[in-house]
C-alpha cells in the first residue's frame, strides 16, 4: 500500500491505514475497485470522499447517512451483516453516496443503497435495501436549511 | 438460458435452498413467491442497474460542487 496517492481531485494525499476500507466486492459499476481511503478534506466537512487506492482519480462523495435523514436506521440483510462480520444492523456505520446533479444544481443521497461499514474491521459493502421506501435520490435541498436566514 | 414453462401454483427448485412459486399470472404480469434462506440476496434486477448508474454519476461529482452543501451542514451543526 502506498504511503501517498496522487489524485486529480485531491492532489497528493497521505494514505492513513486506519482510514482505509476494504469493499470485498467493490461497488456496483466499479467492481474492480476494492480498497478505498475515506478522505476528510476539512474545507468540505462533513462531506467525505471514498477515494479508490487502485485508481485514485475515482472518488465518491459520501455523508453519514444520519445527516441525510435523521433517524435513518434500515434493516440490513443477514448476508450483508455476515460479510461485514457484524451481528446486528445497529453495529454498522452507514454512509450515503452523494450525487451532484448539474442540471438542477442539486445534491441527492443514495439511501436505497447505503454503504454499510464495520469501522473496527475496516470492511465495507454497498448494500441494496429490501425496503423500497428509501430513495436512490433522496433530496438534500432541505438539509441544514433551518440554519439559514 | 434454461427456459421452463410453468402454470400458476407450480414451482421451480433452484439448488437445495431456493424455491420459486408461480402465484398468479394475469394481464402480462407474473407474481412470484420466493422461498430462500436469509443469506441469499434477492432484489429486482432494475434496482441493481439503477444503483450502478447512480454510482457512475456520483463518481462524476466534483468535490467543489459539494461546497455549498458542506457549508450549510456546518452552519447547522455550529448553530
Amino acid at each position: 500500500m502506498p504511503a501517498t496517492l496522487e489524485s486529480r481531485r485531491f492532489g497528493s494525499v497521505e494514505v492513513v491505514e486506519e482510514a482505509t476500507l476494504l469493499f470485498a466486492e467493490g461497488l456496483p459499476g466499479f467492481e474492480e475497485l476494492r480498497e478505498f481511503l475515506l478522505l476528510s478534506p476539512p474545507e468540505l466537512a462533513p462531506v467525505q470522499f471514498l477515494v479508490s487506492l487502485m485508481v485514485p482519480d475515482i472518488s465518491f462523495p459520501v455523508l453519514p447517512a444520519s445527516l441525510c435523514l435523521p433517524g435513518y436506521a434500515p434493516q440490513l440483510g443477514e448476508a450483508d451483516l455476515d460479510q461485514l462480520h457484524l451481528v446486528a444492523a445497529s453495529e454498522a456505520t452507514l454512509y450515503a453516496i452523494l450525487t451532484f446533479h448539474h442540471e438542477q444544481e442539486e445534491v441527492t443521497a443514495n439511501l436505497r443503497a447505503p454503504l454499510a461499514i464495520n469501522i473496527a474491521a475496516r470492511l465495507g459493502r454497498q448494500v441494496t435495501l429490501a425496503d423500497s421506501t428509501y430513495s436512490l435520490r433522496h433530496p438534500l435541498c432541505g438539509v441544514g436549511e433551518e440554519a439559514r436566514e | 438460458m434454461l427456459v421452463l414453462t410453468r402454470k400458476s401454483g407450480e414451482r421451480i427448485q433452484i439448488g437445495d435452498e431456493v424455491v420459486l412459486e408461480i402465484l398468479e399470472v394475469r394481464q402480462g404480469q407474473v407474481r412470484l413467491g420466493i422461498d430462500a434462506p436469509g443469506h441469499v440476496r434477492i432484489y429486482r434486477e432494475e434496482i441493481a442497474r439503477q444503483i450502478r448508474e447512480e454510482n457512475r454519476r456520483a463518481a462524476a461529482s466534483e468535490p467543489a460542487a459539494l461546497g455549498a452543501l458542506a457549508t450549510r451542514l456546518r452552519s447547522r451543526a455550529g448553530g
